[in-house]
Protein backbone atom coordinates (compact mmCIF):
# COMPACT_ATOMS: atom_id res chain seq x y z
CA UNK A 1 0.00 0.00 0.00
CA UNK A 2 0.76 3.54 -0.56
CA UNK A 3 0.88 4.87 3.09
CA UNK A 4 1.85 8.27 3.89
CA UNK A 5 2.58 9.56 7.72
CA UNK A 6 2.05 12.76 9.03
CA UNK A 7 3.50 13.58 12.64
CA UNK A 8 6.17 15.95 14.21
CA UNK A 9 7.57 13.84 15.99
CA UNK A 10 10.74 12.29 14.30
CA UNK A 11 10.80 8.82 15.99
CA UNK A 12 7.21 7.64 15.69
CA UNK A 13 7.10 8.54 12.43
CA UNK A 14 10.69 7.13 11.30
CA UNK A 15 9.89 3.80 13.47
CA UNK A 16 6.84 3.44 11.61
CA UNK A 17 7.78 3.86 8.40
CA UNK A 18 10.85 1.69 8.98
CA UNK A 19 8.43 -1.25 10.26
CA UNK A 20 5.78 -0.49 7.60
CA UNK A 21 8.63 -0.52 4.75
CA UNK A 22 10.22 -3.68 5.81
CA UNK A 23 6.37 -5.09 5.14
CA UNK A 24 6.76 -4.23 1.70
CA UNK A 25 4.13 -1.27 2.10
CA UNK A 26 5.50 2.23 0.09
CA UNK A 27 5.70 4.54 3.15
CA UNK A 28 6.37 8.33 2.93
CA UNK A 29 6.21 10.83 6.25
CA UNK A 30 5.46 14.30 6.63
CA UNK A 31 6.21 16.67 10.07
CA UNK A 32 3.23 19.08 8.80
CA UNK A 33 0.60 19.69 7.68
CA UNK A 34 1.67 21.78 4.33
CA UNK A 35 4.28 19.45 3.46
CA UNK A 36 1.80 16.12 3.90
CA UNK A 37 -0.34 17.75 1.12
CA UNK A 38 2.41 18.44 -0.49
CA UNK A 39 3.52 15.09 -0.42
CA UNK A 40 -0.18 13.80 -1.44
CA UNK A 41 -0.22 15.59 -4.20
CA UNK A 42 2.50 13.40 -5.66
CA UNK A 43 2.11 10.53 -4.26
CA UNK A 44 -1.48 9.52 -4.10
CA UNK A 45 -1.67 7.63 -0.53
CA UNK A 46 -4.14 4.74 -0.27
CA UNK A 47 -3.79 5.53 3.43
CA UNK A 48 -2.89 8.72 5.41
CA UNK A 49 -1.80 7.90 9.41
CA UNK A 50 -1.80 11.26 10.79
CA UNK A 51 -1.00 13.07 14.39
CA UNK A 52 -4.20 15.89 15.30
CA UNK A 53 -1.43 18.13 17.05
CA UNK A 54 0.69 19.57 14.66
CA UNK A 55 2.72 22.04 14.58
CA UNK A 56 1.03 24.83 12.34
CA UNK A 57 -2.26 23.44 10.39
CA UNK A 58 -3.59 20.84 12.92
CA UNK A 59 -4.90 17.46 11.59
CA UNK A 60 -8.80 18.32 11.94
CA UNK A 61 -7.54 21.26 9.31
CA UNK A 62 -5.61 17.96 7.27
CA UNK A 63 -7.78 15.96 6.90
CA UNK A 64 -10.53 17.76 4.66
CA UNK A 65 -7.72 19.40 2.98
CA UNK A 66 -6.04 16.25 1.68
CA UNK A 67 -9.67 14.59 0.90
CA UNK A 68 -10.20 17.67 -1.39
CA UNK A 69 -6.62 17.07 -2.88
CA UNK A 70 -7.68 13.33 -3.16
CA UNK A 71 -11.25 14.16 -5.42
CA UNK A 72 -13.02 11.16 -6.43
CA UNK A 73 -9.71 8.52 -5.52
CA UNK A 74 -10.39 6.23 -2.80
CA UNK A 75 -8.18 7.54 0.27
CA UNK A 76 -8.55 5.63 4.14
CA UNK A 77 -7.23 8.28 6.56
CA UNK A 78 -6.73 7.29 10.45
CA UNK A 79 -6.03 9.53 12.46
CA UNK A 80 -3.02 8.91 15.34
CA UNK A 81 -3.79 10.60 18.72
CA UNK A 82 -3.26 10.55 22.32
CA UNK A 83 -6.49 11.04 22.72
CA UNK A 84 -8.74 8.28 23.46
CA UNK A 85 -12.11 10.03 25.25
CA UNK A 86 -15.04 9.14 22.84
CA UNK A 87 -15.35 13.37 22.25
CA UNK A 88 -12.01 13.02 20.70
CA UNK A 89 -12.87 10.24 18.73
CA UNK A 90 -15.83 12.59 17.34
CA UNK A 91 -13.93 15.39 16.56
CA UNK A 92 -11.50 13.20 14.20
CA UNK A 93 -14.72 11.90 12.45
CA UNK A 94 -16.15 14.93 11.78
CA UNK A 95 -13.00 16.45 10.82
CA UNK A 96 -12.97 13.18 8.05
CA UNK A 97 -10.82 10.62 9.57
CA UNK A 98 -12.50 7.41 8.98
CA UNK A 99 -10.91 5.81 12.12
CA UNK A 100 -9.43 6.74 14.87
CA UNK A 101 -6.32 4.65 16.60
CA UNK A 102 -4.65 5.91 20.39
CA UNK A 103 -1.40 6.10 20.68
CA UNK A 104 0.64 4.34 22.36
CA UNK A 105 0.34 1.76 19.46
CA UNK A 106 1.33 -1.69 19.70
CA UNK A 107 3.13 -2.81 16.45
CA UNK A 108 0.61 -5.75 16.19
CA UNK A 109 -2.64 -3.42 16.08
CA UNK A 110 -1.08 -1.07 13.69
CA UNK A 111 -0.06 -3.79 11.00
CA UNK A 112 -3.55 -5.16 11.72
CA UNK A 113 -5.17 -2.09 10.97
CA UNK A 114 -3.00 -1.80 7.97
CA UNK A 115 -3.67 -5.15 7.14
CA UNK A 116 -7.63 -4.58 7.26
CA UNK A 117 -7.07 -1.67 5.42
CA UNK A 118 -5.34 -3.45 1.98
CA UNK A 119 -7.81 -6.45 2.32
CA UNK A 120 -10.33 -3.80 1.75
CA UNK A 121 -8.51 -2.22 -1.00
CA UNK A 122 -8.19 -5.71 -2.72
CA UNK A 123 -11.72 -6.81 -2.09
CA UNK A 124 -12.64 -3.38 -3.90
CA UNK A 125 -10.27 -3.71 -7.03
CA UNK A 126 -11.54 -7.80 -7.59
CA UNK B 1 -30.65 38.90 67.66
CA UNK B 2 -28.05 38.42 65.52
CA UNK B 3 -26.81 42.65 65.07
CA UNK B 4 -28.33 43.99 61.53
CA UNK B 5 -24.62 44.07 59.77
CA UNK B 6 -24.20 39.87 60.09
CA UNK B 7 -25.57 38.49 57.54
CA UNK B 8 -23.67 40.51 55.55
CA UNK B 9 -20.14 39.79 56.35
CA UNK B 10 -21.45 36.02 56.82
CA UNK B 11 -22.74 36.50 53.26
CA UNK B 12 -19.09 38.00 52.18
CA UNK B 13 -17.10 35.81 52.99
CA UNK B 14 -19.08 32.74 52.06
CA UNK B 15 -18.74 34.72 48.66
CA UNK B 16 -14.88 34.50 49.19
CA UNK B 17 -14.60 31.01 50.09
CA UNK B 18 -16.70 30.18 46.88
CA UNK B 19 -14.08 32.03 44.82
CA UNK B 20 -10.96 30.64 46.40
CA UNK B 21 -12.22 26.75 46.55
CA UNK B 22 -13.50 27.75 42.18
CA UNK B 23 -9.96 29.22 41.83
CA UNK B 24 -8.40 26.01 43.46
CA UNK B 25 -9.99 23.64 41.42
CA UNK B 26 -9.49 25.55 38.06
CA UNK B 27 -5.66 25.13 39.15
CA UNK B 28 -5.99 21.49 39.89
CA UNK B 29 -8.03 20.76 36.36
CA UNK B 30 -5.35 23.24 34.72
CA UNK B 31 -2.41 20.92 36.13
CA UNK B 32 -3.90 17.94 35.54
CA UNK B 33 -4.70 18.95 31.85
CA UNK B 34 -0.63 19.52 31.84
CA UNK B 35 0.33 16.11 32.89
CA UNK B 36 -2.06 15.06 30.17
CA UNK B 37 -0.72 16.92 27.55
CA UNK B 38 2.66 15.58 28.42
CA UNK B 39 1.45 12.17 28.62
CA UNK B 40 0.28 12.57 25.07
CA UNK B 41 2.54 14.50 23.63
CA UNK B 42 6.15 12.66 25.11
CA UNK B 43 5.20 8.93 25.95
CA UNK B 44 2.38 8.42 23.82
CA UNK B 45 4.46 9.05 20.63
CA UNK B 46 7.91 7.40 22.17
CA UNK B 47 6.26 4.71 22.73
CA UNK B 48 4.49 3.59 19.77
CA UNK B 49 8.32 4.27 18.90
CA UNK B 50 9.67 2.24 21.00
CA UNK B 51 7.18 -0.42 20.56
CA UNK B 52 8.00 -0.32 16.44
CA UNK B 53 11.52 -0.81 16.59
CA UNK B 54 11.04 -3.54 19.38
CA UNK B 55 8.91 -4.96 16.21
CA UNK B 56 11.54 -4.58 13.43
CA UNK B 57 14.22 -5.77 15.94
CA UNK B 58 12.35 -8.94 16.05
CA UNK B 59 12.04 -9.81 12.65
CA UNK B 60 16.14 -10.18 11.97
CA UNK B 61 18.12 -12.04 13.58
CA UNK B 62 20.82 -10.38 16.19
CA UNK B 63 23.80 -10.16 13.94
CA UNK B 64 21.86 -8.80 11.10
CA UNK B 65 22.78 -6.26 9.18
CA UNK B 66 21.36 -2.69 10.66
CA UNK B 67 20.49 -4.71 13.67
CA UNK B 68 23.09 -2.62 16.47
CA UNK B 69 21.80 0.63 14.91
CA UNK B 70 17.95 -0.63 14.80
CA UNK B 71 18.90 -1.18 18.95
CA UNK B 72 20.71 1.95 19.62
CA UNK B 73 18.02 3.83 18.57
CA UNK B 74 15.62 2.27 21.01
CA UNK B 75 17.84 2.26 23.29
CA UNK B 76 17.47 6.17 22.67
CA UNK B 77 13.76 6.63 22.98
CA UNK B 78 14.09 4.52 26.31
CA UNK B 79 16.41 7.02 27.50
CA UNK B 80 14.34 10.03 26.14
CA UNK B 81 11.20 8.10 27.70
CA UNK B 82 13.40 7.84 31.34
CA UNK B 83 14.07 11.14 30.99
CA UNK B 84 10.32 12.30 30.91
CA UNK B 85 9.30 10.26 33.54
CA UNK B 86 11.75 11.54 35.54
CA UNK B 87 10.26 15.03 34.56
CA UNK B 88 6.89 14.17 35.20
CA UNK B 89 7.81 12.79 39.09
CA UNK B 90 9.39 15.85 39.60
CA UNK B 91 7.05 18.58 38.35
CA UNK B 92 4.09 16.35 40.22
CA UNK B 93 6.10 16.72 43.63
CA UNK B 94 9.34 17.78 43.73
CA UNK B 95 11.23 15.04 46.03
CA UNK B 96 14.27 17.41 46.57
CA UNK B 97 11.86 20.05 48.10
CA UNK B 98 10.99 17.28 50.46
CA UNK B 99 14.55 16.27 51.34
CA UNK B 100 16.97 19.10 50.88
CA UNK B 101 14.54 22.25 50.82
CA UNK B 102 14.03 24.96 48.72
CA UNK B 103 17.12 26.16 48.13
CA UNK B 104 18.28 22.99 46.55
CA UNK B 105 15.07 22.16 44.96
CA UNK B 106 15.47 25.16 42.66
CA UNK B 107 18.76 24.87 41.83
CA UNK B 108 18.54 21.07 41.07
CA UNK B 109 15.29 22.09 38.86
CA UNK B 110 17.37 24.88 37.05
CA UNK B 111 20.15 22.89 36.02
CA UNK B 112 17.88 20.35 34.58
CA UNK B 113 16.24 22.55 32.50
CA UNK B 114 19.11 24.72 31.41
CA UNK B 115 20.57 20.93 30.02
CA UNK B 116 17.51 19.79 28.64
CA UNK B 117 16.63 22.73 26.49
CA UNK B 118 19.96 24.37 25.95
CA UNK B 119 19.53 27.36 27.94
CA UNK B 120 22.05 29.41 29.74
CA UNK B 121 21.19 29.59 33.63
CA UNK B 122 22.26 31.58 36.40
CA UNK B 123 21.20 31.09 39.89
CA UNK B 124 21.49 33.45 43.32
CA UNK B 125 20.62 32.33 46.63
CA UNK B 126 20.41 34.34 49.84
CA UNK B 127 22.71 32.60 52.68
CA UNK B 128 20.21 32.61 55.01
CA UNK B 129 17.90 29.92 55.91
CA UNK B 130 14.65 30.24 54.63
CA UNK B 131 11.75 30.37 57.40
CA UNK B 132 8.77 29.65 55.12
CA UNK B 133 5.71 27.80 55.72
CA UNK B 134 6.03 24.24 53.52
CA UNK B 135 3.10 25.73 51.82
CA UNK B 136 4.92 28.75 50.99
CA UNK B 137 7.76 26.65 49.51
CA UNK B 138 5.67 24.65 47.64
CA UNK B 139 4.06 27.95 46.18
CA UNK B 140 7.33 29.10 45.35
CA UNK B 141 8.49 26.45 43.80
CA UNK B 142 5.51 25.92 41.79
CA UNK B 143 5.59 29.37 40.43
CA UNK B 144 9.42 28.88 39.35
CA UNK B 145 8.01 25.89 37.85
CA UNK B 146 5.71 28.08 35.53
CA UNK B 147 8.10 30.99 35.09
CA UNK B 148 10.75 28.45 33.54
CA UNK B 149 7.55 26.89 31.45
CA UNK B 150 6.83 30.51 30.18
CA UNK B 151 10.66 30.85 29.34
CA UNK B 152 10.75 27.66 27.62
CA UNK B 153 7.60 28.16 25.46
CA UNK B 154 7.00 31.29 24.82
CA UNK B 155 10.67 33.71 25.31
CA UNK B 156 13.08 31.94 22.42
CA UNK B 157 15.59 32.86 25.58
CA UNK B 158 19.32 31.99 25.41
CA UNK B 159 19.54 32.54 29.04
CA UNK B 160 17.50 32.71 32.13
CA UNK B 161 18.57 34.33 35.31
CA UNK B 162 17.11 33.07 38.90
CA UNK B 163 17.27 35.21 41.54
CA UNK B 164 15.81 33.92 45.45
CA UNK B 165 16.45 36.97 47.91
CA UNK B 166 15.52 37.48 51.50
CA UNK B 167 14.06 41.09 52.95
CA UNK B 168 14.32 40.66 56.34
CA UNK B 169 13.18 44.25 57.06
CA UNK B 170 9.91 43.82 54.65
CA UNK B 171 9.50 40.12 55.97
CA UNK B 172 9.37 38.78 52.77
CA UNK B 173 10.83 36.19 50.06
CA UNK B 174 11.12 37.65 46.65
CA UNK B 175 11.68 35.53 43.78
CA UNK B 176 13.16 37.14 40.30
CA UNK B 177 13.11 35.29 37.19
CA UNK B 178 14.36 37.14 33.74
CA UNK B 179 15.29 36.04 30.60
CA UNK B 180 16.93 38.08 27.45
CA UNK B 181 14.08 36.71 25.11
CA UNK B 182 11.73 39.00 22.80
CA UNK B 183 9.86 40.24 25.24
CA UNK B 184 6.40 41.34 25.11
CA UNK B 185 4.62 44.79 26.14
CA UNK B 186 3.86 44.48 29.41
CA UNK B 187 1.79 47.73 29.89
CA UNK B 188 -0.43 46.49 27.20
CA UNK B 189 -1.05 43.35 28.28
CA UNK B 190 -4.06 41.95 29.59
CA UNK B 191 -3.23 39.72 32.63
CA UNK B 192 -6.56 38.05 32.28
CA UNK B 193 -5.29 36.39 28.91
CA UNK B 194 -2.65 34.53 30.44
CA UNK B 195 -3.64 31.58 32.92
CA UNK B 196 0.19 30.77 34.08
CA UNK B 197 0.48 34.48 34.78
CA UNK B 198 -2.93 35.01 36.39
CA UNK B 199 -2.30 31.70 38.67
CA UNK B 200 1.03 32.98 39.91
CA UNK B 201 -0.59 36.49 40.85
CA UNK B 202 -3.35 34.67 42.79
CA UNK B 203 -1.07 32.57 44.43
CA UNK B 204 1.17 35.05 45.62
CA UNK B 205 -1.72 37.13 46.43
CA UNK B 206 -3.12 34.18 48.32
CA UNK B 207 0.28 34.60 50.33
CA UNK B 208 0.38 38.12 51.58
CA UNK B 209 2.36 39.10 48.37
CA UNK B 210 2.21 39.78 44.43
CA UNK B 211 3.66 39.57 40.85
CA UNK B 212 4.94 42.85 38.84
CA UNK B 213 6.30 41.47 35.49
CA UNK B 214 8.79 44.34 33.53
CA UNK B 215 8.83 43.70 29.80
CA UNK B 216 8.72 45.46 26.33
CA UNK B 217 9.56 43.93 22.94
CA UNK B 218 12.71 42.37 22.24
CA UNK B 219 14.45 43.65 26.15
CA UNK B 220 13.61 40.21 27.60
CA UNK B 221 11.30 39.42 30.74
CA UNK B 222 11.55 39.80 34.17
CA UNK B 223 9.17 38.70 36.69
CA UNK B 224 9.40 39.60 40.42
CA UNK B 225 6.96 37.41 42.80
CA UNK B 226 6.67 38.29 46.30
CA UNK B 227 5.33 36.34 48.79
CA UNK B 228 5.31 37.66 53.19
CA UNK B 229 7.26 35.46 55.13
CA UNK B 230 4.63 33.77 57.86
CA UNK B 231 7.79 33.23 60.91
CA UNK B 232 10.10 35.91 62.20
CA UNK B 233 13.01 35.72 59.94
CA UNK B 234 16.00 34.74 61.76
CA UNK B 235 18.55 37.22 63.53
CA UNK B 236 21.14 35.54 61.82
Amino acid sequence: MRILLVDDNDDASTSMSDLLSLYGHHVRTAADGASALDIAGQFHPQLVLSDIGLPGMDGYALAPALRRLAGDRRMVMAAVTGYGQSSDRECAMRAGFDHHLVKPLAAEALLRFIDEQRLSFCSEMS
Amino acid sequence: MTSPDRPDVSDRENARLRTMLAHAEEVNELEKLHLARTLHNEFGSALTALAMRMALLAHQPAGAPGAAEQWAKANAILAGLTQTARQVQSDLRPGALDVVGLKMALEEYLVEFGERHAIGVALALPDDELALEPAQAVALFRIFQELLRNVRLHAGASQVKVRLALDSAARAVTLSVADDGIGFDAAAYDLQRSHGLRRIAERAGFFGGGMQVDSAAGQGTRVLVTLALAKPVPDN
